[in-house]
């Protein structure tokens, strides 16, 4: 048997766990079949738009109809590619340690020097490359939005960003039930729960919530103190701030109408405005400080040892 | 020199059952040890906790002078455990698959490919190095198993239960390999309830029985314990009378049957089987096939009833499970 050497310090050394995964995971047909489904769909939606813009758009209008075309690629291409991540990454990810715990490596690994934070970090962030892989391929088909105008840089840094952080926040949410339970299929439901519940519920709750205090003021919103609006309008904020779909459009809104990507001023009664920091500034703080605690306690709950 | 394995006071409980019971033993340096019982002794339990997979309630292991608790990155440096499953990943070939605990185990990259070469050619799958793992069979896996189980060149090797549910070709490849390992010099430590495998090539036995080690020793030592007298089996050419006088005035033999064999094998040379219960030390035994070769008788078989493991093994336990 060839002799073995085993110098901890060796510089080439990379997370194992990263190579494996990604190896097993882009062999076979699977993941080139998603890959061309997803470009499949976006292509298709892409040139639907096109031709409904390409009907409607006259030499008079040709312009403004430009602009509007691009936005709306822009605009359905981010929103595709955010139902994409809130769907792929918990597939990608809520397997990540139970899989080894059900396959029975889980042990194996246990007795080599490998420790816990890279097996942890080498399976968040296999998924992660595998989803801005996806993302990163989809970038030709938004190219006709750059061409034609319409979209502004700050909109297309802002998106990417909320993107990246929802991806890395997903893949999180993923590991983190994947340590905490035995079985991939209790994990993957609550992984989807969450991210179901973040993209989607919450609006939906924040919009039940909305109507009702729309109901129950009524006119009498302008009689209430300033410090009672300040507070109102606080909580709506964060509100929008923990969810991607409203920090998205709240962002696009205050971009639209104050030409401010980095504050909001709302309008007090008695004349006093109040200043916050645009939504998609303590989203992406709530979100990446939430993926490094799930992380941690990702690595804590994979560390434990059978009592 | 330090013990390989140390093994002091080990108590493990699932709340009211205790599995591990006050356990001590000892494996030297170089030695292969098999450690016996019954299902649910409690083998697999001690198993995990030497490799540090299960925390016990109480008592110490030391790998090698280090204690698993204290010391336990050098422990996983020292030993290399093989679990009573293989634990194979879909879609990875066999030498991606111990390239991958190749660099678990943080070796230079560049001694990877050799090191990997060798250590398929010591399992005999060499010509197997671009099959994917999960096709393999049964055997095939255990001895890649056994492989990666060698990646990091461990002192003490910790199998459970290394020949369970393999076909007899397989038993004999994985028995053949634990030999081979232990010419090499490296500790051998492994569970079994397959007790051929022990008799065969473990230098020393301990049995386990409801947690607690009911008996450990050389098989000799555990027969001359357990089993004062034993059975021999002698065949004779001829002479079968002279033979017969000579047992009869020979301490400690007491013959039990004489049988001609030419009876039963319908052959027409003859061939005479004698039984004899004896009670002496092996000294003692090897004293009676020179007398009986000195007195010209001709002896073509003279062996003890290898049935007798079996019989250590059932005097050493009580067939008590927790």
């Amino acid at each position: 048997m060839s002799s073995v050497s085993q110098d901890s310090k060796v510089k080439s050394w990379k997370n194992p766990v990263i190579i494996k995964e990604i190896r097993t995971r882009m062999r076979g047909n699977r993941a080139f079949s998603l890959f061309f489904l997803h470009l499949v769909v976006l292509g298709v939606l892409v040139s639907l738009v096109y031709l409904v813009f390409r009907s409607s758009m006259t030499s008079a209008n040709a312009l403004e109809s430009r602009q509007y075309f691009g936005k709306a690629i822009f605009g359905l291409i981010f929103w595709m590619e955010m139902v994409t991540v809130s769907f792929v990454a918990p597939a990608l990810t809520s397997g990540g340690i139970s899989t080894e715990r059900e396959r029975q490596t889980y042990e194996i690994l246990r007795v080599t020097p490998l420790p816990i934070r890279s097996l942890v970090f080498g399976k968040f962030l296999s998924g992660l490359v595998f989803i801005l892989l996806l993302l990163f391929t989809s970038i030709p088909l938004q190219s006709p939005a750059f061409l034609v105008g319409g979209v502004r840089i700050e909109e297309i840094i802002i998106s990417t960003l909320i993107l990246i952080i929802t991806a890395i926040t997903f893949c999180a949410v993923g590991i983190f039930f994947s340590s905490l339970f035995p079985r991939t299929l209790i994990s993957s439901v609550l992984s989807y729960a969450v991210a179901i519940f973040l993209v989607f519920g919450i609006p939906m709750i924040a919009l039940i919530i909305l109507s009702l205090f729309s109901a129950l003021l009524g006119d009498t919103y302008s009689t209430i103190s300033p410090l009672v609006q300040a507070l109102l309008i606080l909580s709506g904020w964060l509100f929008v701030s923990i969810t991607p779909l409203g920090t998205i459009v709240s962002t696009e809104i205050v971009l639209l109408e104050q030409h401010n990507p980095y504050f909001v001023s709302i309008p007090l009664g008695e004349g006093i405005r109040i200043s916050l920091l645009s939504p998609w500034i303590p989203y992406l703080f709530v979100y990446f400080l939430l993926s490094i605690f799930l992380l941690w306690l990702s690595i804590q709950f994979t560390k434990r040892i059978e009592d | 020199m330090v013990a390989a394995i140390e093994i002091k006071n080990l108590t493990k409980r699932y709340g009211e059952i205790t599995a591990v019971d006050q356990l001590n033993l000892t494996v030297e340096q170089g030695e292969l040890f098999g450690f016996v019982g019954p299902n649910g002794a409690g083998k697999t339990t001690t198993i995990r906790i030497i490799a540090g997979l299960l925390q016990p309630n109480g008592g110490e292991v030391l790998i090698a002078g280090n204690s698993i608790r204290r010391a336990s990155t050098e422990v996983k440096r020292k030993i290399g455990y093989m679990p009573d499953y293989f634990g194979v990943y879909p879609n990875l070939k066999v030498w991606e698959y111990l390239e991958f605990f190749c660099s678990c185990y943080r070796i230079d990259k560049r001694k990877s490919p050799s090191l990997i070469e060798g250590l398929l050619e010591l399992v005999d799958l060499n010509h197997r190095r671009d099959d994917m793992v999960d096709r393999f069979s049964r055997g095939m896996k255990q001895r890649l198993s056994l492989a990666r189980t060698l990646i990091h060149d461990p002192e003490v090797l910790i199998l459970d239960e290394p020949a369970a549910g393999l076909d007899p070709r397989a038993r004999v490849e994985i028995r053949e390999s634990l030999l081979e390992l232990s010419r090499m010099g490296k500790t051998v430590f492994f569970s079994t309830h397959i007790l051929a495998d022990v008799a065969e090539i473990c230098s020393r036995i301990g049995i386990i029985e409801a947690g607690k080690l009911v008996a450990s020793g050389t098989i000799t030592d555990l027969h001359l314990e357990l089993i004062p007298r034993r059975q021999i089996e002698i065949t004779l050419l001829d002479r079968i009378m002279d033979a017969k006088e000579i047992l009869k005035v020979t301490p400690g033999v007491t013959i039990i049957e004489t049988q001609n064999l030419s009876q039963v094998i319908g052959s027409e040379k003859t061939r005479d089987h004698l039984v004899i219960d004896f009670s002496g030390d092996d000294q003692a035994l090897s004293q009676i096939l020179s007398e009986l070769v000195s007195k010209e008788i001709p002896v073509l078989h003279f062996s003890e009833d290898n049935r007798d493991l079996e019989e250590i093994f059932l005097r050493a336990t009580k067939g008590i499970v927790t």
